[in-house]
């Protein structure tokens, strides 16, 4: 019976090559765009290398100083009674401007007030700003340079290719020790290991390799320097206040990200601001990976906001993608198998069920949607070559793994029985005698 | 082998009502060869669906091969059609994307038979036809007469008991449609097969065992 439903299936796909070639396109250019939305979901957002905490973890990214100006505006009313003079005098504050300075963290603001939270687990203060030329082989390259704590590695789980992060007592001793990624190792080396105790110069200073990580397959920022160092290698950078500077901060929460920006709220609120001899007003807005992703992303000044935006976009255009090819196809599916009702009642009078005739329909739409499913996984993957040829993520790598495909494939199978299913129930109760009326076939 | 017992059938639309059949009394016997006469809209075709389940009367008995089936659901409906019953249509009805094979098949694939048995079965049948040599044939790549023929073997192919014919020969030309007469004749008298047949052609009917004449939906002769 289902190779029957096969070899009828291929049958009335190829009798109709050219209303087959428009539904084979619609699926699986849809296909397509999904596997590569999932494709990159999942890179950006799943648990992995360097980022296999992140769900418990917030950032703490820029700090914004204010000054609300007040303004006294004084209302005088006049007016005349028994021909004296009256004066009725108002007087109302409004607020007629906010000056705003927004950068990135000082040092000392974090160490003295956030590295001893109650609600964190483990916390890492970074700088991931600077960015170096140094020439090798007469090649220039950029490198950006990490300045990090022995906390960082903890937090950030990178893969070794080999030796180790660096430690406490070398931040302590101000020692000039550097771990490298891969692609960086690659350009000055020639090679991604094998360069433990090899030096880089450094503005000035040689440093020596301990360390070797995979390059993160993620577009955060700062995991994907080049290379990490203790901060206290370099001088403090004189412009640098207690407020800011270039230092960015990651906390692992033990609790819950919630009760941590309660936490952290109260922390903020308890800071005086008579170190600023301008501004009176301090936000930190602390922020989980998925705000913080949205965020630079859409430029929105409000993280919360962002990644609802961010969903909504995502979501909406996914849903845009499938539902209405979805609905285009079972427009398509109704009409074609009109078409078909004299055979249904043919098939009806020979003794087929309803049950047989839901069957054989919903058969030749899977068949059809998973041909357009392997067609639209060749797409995906010829995309996703493109996409990665072309760096228009920067350095993320789309790739295909076993979960994708598994995703891919339910995805398929949901097209297929929807887009069939009511169709071939609409015409699997068809009257005999009228189906037969119809003398198309 | 089929009795109807005050057959009424009336179409009701919102604004009128049709008299389809009214009061059709009929009782074959095996082995009778019926023709049906009568003027295009009389209810003939009806009459040929009451008789072979595809529809229902609106009042009325329907006794088939000792069987009321009005009380069946409707897939015990469908399988006690597929095993009594073979249909031959005015126009042939083969399904286009079936090979002439596939096509005679049909009836088996239904009734669960095995791939190797209904090939030996389909191809009998479309030997006693004389088109044993065109199984992998589409149905395009036939004439009308080689389509009525497969329609005939794909009919008999599960040897039923009785076959209804509803204008087998209007579509096909005199020497064509005396060819599928002479099939039908030899099924009735060979397998003795009851067979009751729809046609305009008086000279056909007169072939057959009895006449039945209907007027306006009710039986005149």
């Amino acid at each position: 019976m289902i190779k029957n439903y096969i070899i009828l299936a291929w049958r009335v796909l190829s009798r109709k090559k050219f209303f087959t070639f428009i539904t084979l396109f619609g699926i699986s250019f849809t296909l397509m765009v999904i596997m590569l939305l999932t494709s990159f979901l999942q890179t950006e957002f799943s648990q992995k290398a360097p980022l296999k905490n992140l769900d418990k973890l917030l950032f703490f990214e820029q700090i914004t100083l204010k000054k609300i100006h007040l303004d006294t505006v004084t209302q005088i009313d006049t007016s005349y009674i028994d021909q004296v003079a009256q004066y009725d005098t108002t007087y109302t504050t409004k607020e007629t401007g906010t000056d705003m300075s927004r950068s990135g963290f000082g040092e000392e603001i974090l160490q003295e007030q956030f590295t001893k939270l109650e609600s964190v687990e483990k916390s890492t203060i970074y700088n991931s700003t600077a960015l170096f030329d140094i020439f090798q082989n007469n090649n220039k390259i950029s490198v950006s340079v990490n300045y990090c704590d022995p906390n960082f590695w903890e937090i950030f789980n990178f893969d070794f290719i080999e030796g180790r992060p660096f430690n406490a007592s070398e931040m302590s001793q101000e020692l000039p020790v550097m771990v490298i990624n891969s692609e960086f190792c690659k350009k000055y080396f020639g090679r991604t290991q094998n360069v433990l105790g090899e030096e880089i110069k450094l503005e000035g200073k040689q440093f020596q390799v301990i360390g070797v990580v995979h390059k993160p397959n993620v577009s955060m920022e700062a995991v994907n320097s080049y290379a990490f160092v203790p901060y206290t290698v370099f001088p403090k950078n004189p412009n640098d206040t207690y407020f800011f500077g270039g230092y960015q901060m990651t906390f692992l929460t033990a609790n819950g990200l919630d009760k941590t920006r309660k936490e952290m709220d109260f922390v903020s609120s308890q800071i005086s601001m008579d170190k600023h001899d301008y501004y009176e007003v301090l936000e930190i807005v602390p922020k989980s990976y998925q705000e913080s992703y949205a965020q630079n992303m859409l430029y929105n000044d409000d993280p919360t906001k962002s990644l609802r935006w961010m969903r909504i976009i995502l979501f909406g255009l996914a849903g845009l993608f499938v539902t209405l090819p979805i609905l285009n196809l079972i427009n398509l599916n109704v009409s074609r198998i009109m078409d078909r009702s004299a055979e249904i009642g043919v098939r009806k009078a020979f003794g087929a069920t309803k049950m047989e005739i839901l069957t054989q329909f919903v058969f030749e739409n899977v068949v059809q949607t998973i041909i357009g499913g392997i067609i639209g996984l060749g797409l995906t993957f010829i995309a996703i070559y493109l996409i990665n040829d072309s760096q228009i993520l920067g350095s993320v790598k789309l790739s295909i793994d076993l979960l994708f495909f598994i995703y891919s494939f339910i995805i398929i199978g949901i097209f297929g029985i929807l887009s069939g299913l009511l169709p071939a129930y609409r015409m699997s109760k068809l009257q005999i005698v009228n189906a037969l009326k119809s003398i198309k076939l | 082998m089929i009795q109807l017992e005050n057959i009424h059938k009336v179409y009701r639309t919102k604004t009128i009502e049709t008299t389809a059949l009214n009061n059709i009394n009929i009782h074959i016997k095996k082995g009778e060869f019926v023709s049906i006469m009568g003027p295009s809209g009389c209810g003939k075709s009806t009459l040929l669906n009451v008789m072979g389940l595809l529809d229902e009367p609106t009042s009325g008995k329907v006794i088939v091969a000792d069987q009321e089936v009005a009380n069946y659901n409707s897939k015990a409906t469908a399988a006690f059609r597929n095993q009594t019953l073979g249909f031959i249509f005015q126009s042939f009805h083969l399904i286009p994307d079936l090979s002439v094979i596939d096509n005679v098949e049909l009836p088996l694939l239904y009734r669960k038979v095995n791939a190797k048995q209904r090939k030996a079965l389909a191809i009998q049948a479309l030997e006693s036809v004389g088109l044993k040599n065109r199984t992998g044939h589409f149905p395009n790549q036939l004439s009308g007469g080689q389509k009525q023929r497969v329609a005939i073997a794909r009919a008999i192919v599960g040897q039923p008991d009785i076959l209804l014919a509803d204008e087998p020969t209007g579509n096909l030309d005199s020497v064509m449609g005396n060819e599928v007469m002479d099939i039908l004749l030899q099924l009735n008298q060979t397998l003795n097969t009851t067979i009751v047949m729809v046609t305009h052609d008086e000279n056909m009917a007169k072939k057959t065992h009895r006449l039945l004449r209907i007027y306006d939906g009710s039986q005149v002769a």
